[in-house]
C-alpha cells in the first residue's frame, strides 16, 4: 500500500513541478548573490546570507532558510490537502477503499508519503545549493577552510556537513505539523484545495500572533514559534533549548491532528 | 438461503441525521443469482450498495457478504468482490494498465505475479485490450465505464457489485457487457447484484429483483413470478367484430383490432377462434412488465422525487402522479404489443379474481336491451358488416332481437363496459347496468395493490362517482378504470375500430364530461 501511494506520488508530474520550483528561489538567490557580490549586512535578511558570501559551504542552510517560511509549507500542504481529498475528489476513494485498502492503512500510506516528499524537497534543495553554492562561493579557503559559525566560533567542514544534516532532519521535521493539519482537514473535506487552503490559513495565522505582542502568552504554543531554530544548529556549541522544544511542539500537533484525521477517517461515510 | 449467501442484510439502517436514508432493508441474495437492485433516485439504492462494500457505515442493522461482517471483516472478503459504485474513477494522468495495476496493488488478494496476465485478460473481455498508454483522461466515457467494469474483473470475483453499469455505453455495448456479466455467472458462478433504474437492463438480466422505495425493500421476489402470465391472452385479429361475439364474456378489453380476453389456455383460445373462422394475426400471453411491477411497487410521491436529479426519475415522477398521460404512455416491457397505447396492466389483477363475474352479470337480459335501443342511432358501419357472419354463437341469439335491424355485435360491447355514443350525455343508466368488470377495477386502482385484492368497492350499482373519486389521489392505477368505460365510446362512434391512437384523447374528453 505504501509502494503504491509512492509510486502514484513520483509518477504525478506536479510532485516534480514543486520541488524544481522550490529549488529554484534559492538558486535564484544564489545566482544574484554571486553577481552583485552585495549581501546583506550580517544580521538582517535570511540567516546565513551575509556569511555565504565568504563560504559557499554555508549556502545549504541558507538555501533551507529561504524556503522555510513559505515556499516549504506551501508545498507540503498542497501535497498533503491532495492526500485523502484528492482521492475523494476523483472519485477513486471509493474504489480503493472498496478494493479493500482499509481506511488507517490509506491514512499512514499517505502520512509516509507525505513525509517522503518532505524528505526529497529538503534534499533537493541542500544538494543543489550545496553545488550551487561551492561553485559560486568556493569553499572558504581564506579562513583555512574552517567556517564562522553563527556564533563566531570556527567550525571544521565536518561539523558543517554533520549540522547541515541535522538542519535538514530539524526543517522537515518542523513541515509534519502543517502536514497533519492538511492532511485532517482532507479528510473532512472532498476538496484538496480546501485542505490546503486551510492548512495556510493556520500557518498564517500562527506567523501573524508571532508578532503580536499581546498574543506573547501563547506564543511558546504556536506552530511557527521554534521554525527557524535549526540555526542554533550552527553555534557553537549548540543551542539544544529551542531546537527540543521545537520538536516537542510539533510532536504534539502531529499527534493531535493525525489522531483527530484517523478518528474522523475510520468513522466517515465515503460519500464522494 | 443458507449461512452462505452472497449478499445478506439484516434490518440495515441508516440515517443522516432526521431523514432515514435505508430504512430496514433485509436483502438475500443467494451465490450464483443475478439480482437487480431497483428504486427511484433517492430511495436508498446507492446508500445500500456503499454499505454493502463498507464505505458507508450502517446506523443499524448487519450487513453480511460472502459470509463476512462489513465493516468489521472487510478486508478478509471485500477482494473477492468487484465493485462498480456509481461512476467509474480512475487516475487521469496514467494509462489503463498503470491504473489496474495500482488498484490491484493497493489491496490484498491480489498477486504480482499474476498481475499482468490478469490485467491483459480483464481489459480484453470488456474490449479494452489495444488501448496502449493512452491516459485516461483522454478516454470516452464509454471507455471509463469499460475501464471501470474491468478494474472490477480483475480478481476474478465471486461476487460483482454493479452500480449502472452500462452507463455510457451505446447500444452494442450494453449488448456486450450484458453478454459478459451473463457469461460470468454461467461459466464461472459469479454472483451478480445489479443496482439500476433501467428497468429494461434489469429486465433482460437479472433472475431476481428487490424493488427499493424511500428506502424500505417493497418487493423481493424472482423476476419469473413477478411476470407470470395473468391469466389473460392479447391478441390482434382483423375480424375483431367476430372475435368479440365469439369470446362472449371472456373478452375484458377491446380496443380497435386488440382484444384482451381472460383465458387460462392461450392455445385453446387460438383452437376456438379458428375454429370460428376468425383470423389471428397475433397471439400472446399477457404478463405485467417490469415497469408495471415496479410501478405497481414504489409510491415515490412526488415531492419526494422533484428534488432528486435528472435521468429516469423526471418521467417517473410524472407517471406516479399524474394519471393518464402516464398510462397512455406505451410501456416500455416488450411484451405488450406496442399499436395501441391501452394500459394493460390493472386488468390483470381483477382477471385472476373476478373470472366469474362477468358471467353471472351478464344474463340479466334487461341489462342490455337499454344499449340496444340505443343501437338504431348507431352509426351503422361498425355494425352492419359483422351482422352476417355473426349469427352463428348460440348465447347471442336472444340479444339479438330486441334490435332486429341493427347489428348484434354492439350488444356484445356494453357487457364489456361499453357505452353507446349518446350515453355521454346520460351515462349513468348503462353503466349502472354493466356488469362488474367495471367497477371491479376502480376499487383495485384505490388500493393500488398488486394483486388486486379488494373487490369490496366495485359497487356495480353506482360506479360512477366511484370514478370521479376514484381519480383524485394518484395510486397509478385508478385511471386504468376511468378509461374503461369511456373508451368503448370512440370505437363505434368512429368507425374505423383500429383507432387506437385517439383513445387518449377521447377518453379525457369524456372523463371531463363525466366528471362534469
Amino acid at each position: 500500500m505504501i509502494g503504491v501511494e509512492l509510486v502514484k506520488m513520483l509518477r504525478r508530474p506536479r510532485t516534480w513541478v514543486v520541488i524544481a520550483l522550490i529549488d529554484a528561489l534559492p538558486t535564484l538567490v544564489a545566482f544574484l548573490l554571486a553577481l552583485t557580490d552585495v549581501g546583506p549586512r550580517p544580521g538582517t535578511g535570511p540567516a546565513f546570507l551575509s556569511a555565504v558570501l565568504n563560504n559557499g559551504v554555508l549556502f545549504p542552510a541558507a538555501a533551507l532558510a529561504i524556503v522555510l517560511p513559505l515556499f516549504l509549507p506551501v508545498s507540503v500542504a498542497i501535497v498533503s490537502g491532495d492526500s485523502i481529498a484528492g482521492e475523494a475528489q476523483a472519485g477513486t476513494l471509493r474504489y480503493l477503499l472498496a478494493r479493500p485498502a482499509g481506511r488507517t492503512r490509506l491514512l499512514v500510506a499517505k502520512l509516509i508519503t507525505v513525509l517522503v516528499f518532505v524528505a526529497m524537497a529538503v534534499v533537493v534543495v541542500v544538494v543543489t545549493a550545496y553545488f550551487v553554492g561551492t561553485s559560486l562561493f568556493g569553499t572558504g579557503q581564506l579562513l583555512g577552510g574552517n567556517i564562522v559559525s553563527v556564533s563566531g566560533e570556527p567550525l571544521t567542514p565536518q561539523q558543517a556537513v554533520l549540522r547541515t544534516l541535522l538542519a535538514m532532519a530539524y526543517v522537515a521535521f518542523s513541515m509534519l505539523g502543517v502536514a497533519a493539519m492538511a492532511v485532517f482537514l482532507s479528510t473532512l473535506t472532498d476538496s484538496p484545495l480546501a485542505a490546503a487552503m486551510g492548512a495556510l490559513a493556520f500557518l498564517v495565522a500562527s506567523s501573524l500572533l508571532l508578532t503580536l505582542d499581546a498574543a506573547d502568552s501563547i506564543r511558546p504554543y504556536l506552530p511557527t514559534r521554534y521554525w527557524l531554530a535549526f540555526v542554533d544548529l550552527f553555534r557553537q556549541p549548540i543551542l539544544w533549548r529551542d531546537i527540543v522544544r521545537g520538536v516537542g511542539l510539533q510532536a504534539l500537533y502531529v499527534a493531535v491532528l493525525l489522531g483527530a484525521a484517523w478518528a474522523n477517517f475510520t468513522t466517515k461515510d465515503i460519500k464522494s | 438461503m443458507t449461512g452462505t449467501a452472497a449478499i445478506r442484510t439484516v434490518g440495515l439502517t441508516k440515517r443522516y441525521g432526521s431523514v432515514t436514508a435505508v430504512d430496514g432493508i433485509e436483502l438475500d441474495v443467494p451465490p450464483g443469482d443475478i439480482y437487480g437492485f431497483l428504486g427511484p433516485n433517492g430511495s436508498g439504492k446507492t446508500t445500500t450498495v456503499r454499505m454493502l462494500l463498507g464505505l458507508v457505515l450502517p446506523t443499524a442493522g448487519t450487513v453480511e457478504v460472502l459470509g463476512a461482517r462489513i465493516p468489521k471483516h472487510a478486508r478478509s472478503v471485500l477482494y473477492r468482490v468487484g465493485a462498480l459504485v456509481e461512476a467509474p474513477a480512475a487516475y487521469g494522468h496514467l494509462g489503463a494498465r498503470a491504473n489496474l495495476s495500482i488498484m490491484d496493488a493497493a489491496g490484498p488478494g491480489g498477486s504480482r505475479r499474476t498481475r499482468r496476465a490478469r490485467i491483459d485478460q480483464a481489459l480484453e473481455q470488456v474490449g479494452l485490450a489495444g488501448v496502449g498508454r493512452r491516459p485516461v483522461k483522454a478516454y470516452s466515457l464509454g471507455m471509463r465505464q469499460r475501464l471501470g467494469i474491468a478494474a472490477a474483473l480483475l480478481r476474478k470475483p465471486d461476487l460483482l457489485i454493479l452500480d449502472e453499469p452500462t452507463n455510457g455505453l451505446d447500444p452494442r455495448g450494453i449488448q456486450e457487457i450484458r453478454q459478459l456479466l451473463l457469461d460470468l455467472n454461467a461459466s464461472a458462478g459469479t454472483t451478480i447484484f445489479l443496482s439500476s433504474h433501467l428497468l429494461s437492463e434489469v429486465e433482460h438480466l437479472c433472475r431476481r429483483i428487490g424493488v427499493v422505495d424511500r428506502g424500505r425493500l417493497v418487493l423481493q421476489d424472482s423476476l419469473a413470478a413477478l411476470r407470470a402470465p395473468t391469466g389473460s391472452v392479447v391478441l390482434r385479429t382483423p375480424d375483431p367484430e367476430w372475435a368479440v361475439g365469439v369470446l362472449d364474456g371472456d373478452l375484458r378489453e377491446r380496443s380497435g383490432d386488440r382484444l384482451v380476453v381472460r383465458a387460462a389456455d392461450p392455445a385453446e383460445l387460438n383452437a376456438r377462434l379458428v375454429g370460428h373462422g376468425i383470423r389471428i394475426i397475433e397471439l400472446t400471453e399477457e404478463r405485467r412488465t417490469l415497469e408495471e411491477v415496479v410501478l405497481a411497487a414504489t409510491t415515490g410521491s412526488a415531492d419526494r422525487v422533484d428534488g432528486a436529479v435528472p435521468s429516469t426519475t423526471g418521467p417517473r415522477a410524472e407517471v406516479l402522479s399524474n394519471d393518464d398521460s402516464a398510462w397512455d404512455r406505451p410501456p416500455a416491457g416488450p411484451p405488450v404489443p406496442l399499436p395501441t397505447r391501452r394500459p394493460t396492466a390493472p386488468p390483470h389483477w381483477q382477471a385472476t379474481r373476478d373470472t366469474p363475474e362477468p358471467a353471472s352479470d351478464w344474463q340479466p337480459l334487461p341489462t342490455w336491451t337499454k344499449p340496444a335501443q340505443g343501437a338504431p342511432d348507431d352509426p351503422a358501419p361498425v355494425t352492419a358488416e359483422p351482422g352476417a357472419g355473426w349469427a352463428p354463437p348460440p348465447t347471442w341469439a336472444e340479444p339479438a332481437q330486441p334490435a332486429p335491424p341493427d347489428s348484434t355485435p354492439v350488444p356484445a360491447e356494453p357487457g364489456l363496459g361499453w357505452q353507446p355514443p349518446q350515453n355521454r350525455t346520460e351515462p349513468a343508466q348503462p353503466a349502472a347496468d354493466d356488469p362488474a368488470p367495471i367497477p371491479a377495477e376502480p376499487g383495485l386502482g384505490r388500493k393500488a395493490s398488486p394483486d388486486g385484492a379488494e373487490p369490496a368497492l366495485p359497487a356495480p350499482g353506482d360506479p360512477e362517482p366511484g370514478l370521479v373519486s376514484g381519480w383524485e389521489p394518484p395510486p397509478s392505477r385508478t385511471e386504468p378504470a376511468q378509461r374503461e368505460p369511456a373508451d368503448p365510446g370512440p370505437t363505434p362512434s368512429e368507425p374505423g375500430p383500429s383507432e387506437a391512437g385517439q383513445a387518449g384523447s377521447d377518453q379525457s374528453e369524456a372523463r371531463s364530461e363525466e366528471s362534469a
